[in-house]
């Protein structure tokens, strides 16, 4: 471990826009190994570009992105996959024509050996064992908590060391999103580093070492979880107290 | 006994037309592109047969080759093309598949004029079915045999193979695609390939079936594959191979009907098929009303 410091995600000074209007105005974050964090900040003042970006399906005009040292800058989406940074994108995006077991066999697209294939999948029925039991049906049935675990999975089939998430508590109930998270810190135990992105303030501050807060394409603050949920002005334009 | 031998006629017509018809909706299924100069491949196809037969290569060898060399056609236009319109707006793709129809046509009316050219004949080594008074030409049967068996092999490639999978998750949601680490440009390739691959392979069984090629025979067949794609349910690649077949054989059976000197009236009635699909079921016969989960 001889870069134990050095930060598994370095995004610098990025600005993104499409076409005129400017959505992230210049922003700079970091994500440590293992660590879990979180960007929250209310709807459009982009967080979903953000992630979008570091996935690299937007362009940044400014700044760079760097993954495990490397810059992202010129790298297409697949090969960001193959590199080991994965995204379960906001709104689940299965597919819905496709069983469940092939919509996981696509999130193993970069993979070449096909009984690591078959042991990842192996995994993920363990830890979904809602998704064994649908393997055969079209992810399309599923309802929207069992799309999210789908979507979760999926992702993990490409045996990311990096995990992006948006709004994975999008659409779901208490209870759901309650599972969701306790995934999600599963996921961290086994020594997956998380970025997440929540509107969902006060379950995202309460998962996240760290957290940083979005407005309108800026950050606006930065901190440990905890503190940011002592924070007045948090509490007050996020946790509605 | 007439209907008969009209059905017959149709479905060989329905054949080509399905073929050009499952290119038609498959890169619509991708890239939701009406890819005008999809017709016009068929056209290149059956140049390139002609052309490599007539400069002493055997048939068995000129025929892959040629069919090699239009999905290579195919590959060709869409990245130059259509790639760097990939972004832009719907109109913008539209026109610029027909100026690339246009473009075909009126290069390969300078490079062999446009006087129709005699396409190999090779009915007289093929069998004749005679049922009671009715001869059917093997080249019938072979037809409709070819568009079939390449449509189940189509079909069992997009639900059975690993590629073929990822064409059908490019198809559905291009940006999930990407996160899966799909390389979304080389499955588009593939889509073109294969689709214009099928478009010389009906192109071959048009020549064989019609004897006569000319540089603008792509449009009117192309057209009519459009709309068999959209009456079977566009993105559907049975509903193709369904909408081809049905179109050929209302397209032949009007032609019986009319009086001499009117059939040119069957093609006005295959545009009317196309407007009372789009005003009765837009989404095609097999196809569903799209409903979006939230």
């Amino acid at each position: 471990m001889t870069n134990e410091m050095q930060p598994m995600l370095e995004v610098e000074n990025l600005e993104v826009f499409y076409g005129a209007i400017q959505a992230i105005k210049g922003i700079s974050f970091h994500v440590m190994p293992g660590e879990i964090v979180s960007l929250i900040g209310a709807n459009g003042a982009g967080k979903t570009t953000c992630l979008q970006t570091i996935s690299g399906l937007l362009h940044a005009r400014v700044g760079d992105i760097r993954y495990e040292g490397q810059s992202l800058k010129r790298v297409p989406p697949h090969r960001i996959v193959e590199m080991g940074l994965a995204q379960v994108p906001e709104g689940r995006r299965v597919f819905t024509e496709l069983s469940v077991e092939d919509n996981l066999a696509m999130g193993a697209y970069t993979l070449s050996d096909r009984s690591r294939e078959a042991a990842l999948l192996e995994e993920q029925f363990r830890h979904f064992p809602r998704l064994r039991e649908r393997r055969d049906q079209r992810a399309g049935t599923l309802s929207g908590g069992e799309q999210q675990m789908l979507a979760i999975a999926r992702a993990m089939m490409s045996a990311p060391r990096l995990l992006l998430l948006d709004e994975p508590s999008m659409g779901l109930s208490p209870v759901l999103t309650r599972e969701i998270f306790l995934t999600i810190r599963e996921l961290a135990k086994q020594g997956i580093t998380i970025l997440l992105v929540e509107q969902n303030a006060a379950v995202a501050l309460r998962l996240a070492d760290r957290a940083y807060v979005l407005e309108s394409g800026r950050l606006v603050m930065a901190g440990s979880g905890r503190e940011l949920l002592r924070d007045e002005r948090i509490r007050e334009a996020y946790l509605g107290e | 006994m007439l209907f008969f031998v009209q059905l017959i006629n149709g479905l060989q017509l329905g054949a080509i037309y399905a073929l050009v018809a499952l290119g038609y909706t498959m890169v619509y299924g991708i890239v939701k592109l009406i890819n005008f100069a999809h017709g016009d491949l068929m056209m290149v196809g059956a140049y390139l047969s002609l052309f490599l037969y007539s400069s002493g290569l055997p048939l068995y060898f000129a025929l892959p080759l040629a069919i090699v060399a239009t999905s290579l056609t195919g590959v060709l236009i869409e990245r130059v093309a259509y790639r760097p319109l990939r972004n832009a707006s719907r109109l913008s793709a539209l026109i610029t598949a027909i100026g690339i129809s246009l473009l075909l046509q009126n290069a390969f009316m300078i490079l062999f004029s446009s006087t129709p050219r005699r396409f190999p004949s090779v009915s007289e080594q093929l069998p004749v079915f005679v049922i009671g008074t009715n001869r059917i030409s093997f080249m019938a049967v072979l037809t409709v045999l070819f568009a079939v068996g390449l449509m189940l092999l189509l079909t069992a490639f997009v639900h059975g193979t690993r590629m073929g999978k990822a064409m059908r998750a490019v198809s559905e949601d291009m940006r999930a695609a990407q996160l899966m680490g799909i390389n979304v440009n080389r499955i588009i390739s593939l889509t073109f390939a294969i689709g214009s691959a099928l478009a010389a392979f009906a192109a071959i069984l048009y020549g064989f079936s019609f004897q006569q090629i000319d540089p603008y025979m792509g449009a009117m067949p192309g057209i009519k594959a459009f709309i068999a794609a959209v009456l079977g349910g566009i993105g559907i690649l049975p509903g193709a191979m369904l909408g081809g077949f049905l179109l050929g054989i209302i397209e032949s059976l009007t032609k019986a009907v009319m009086p001499a000197g009117y059939t040119q009236l069957a093609d006005a009635v295959v545009f009317l098929v196309l407007i009372l699909v789009l005003l009765f079921k837009p989404s095609g016969l097999l196809g569903q009303t799209t409903r979006e989960k939230v």
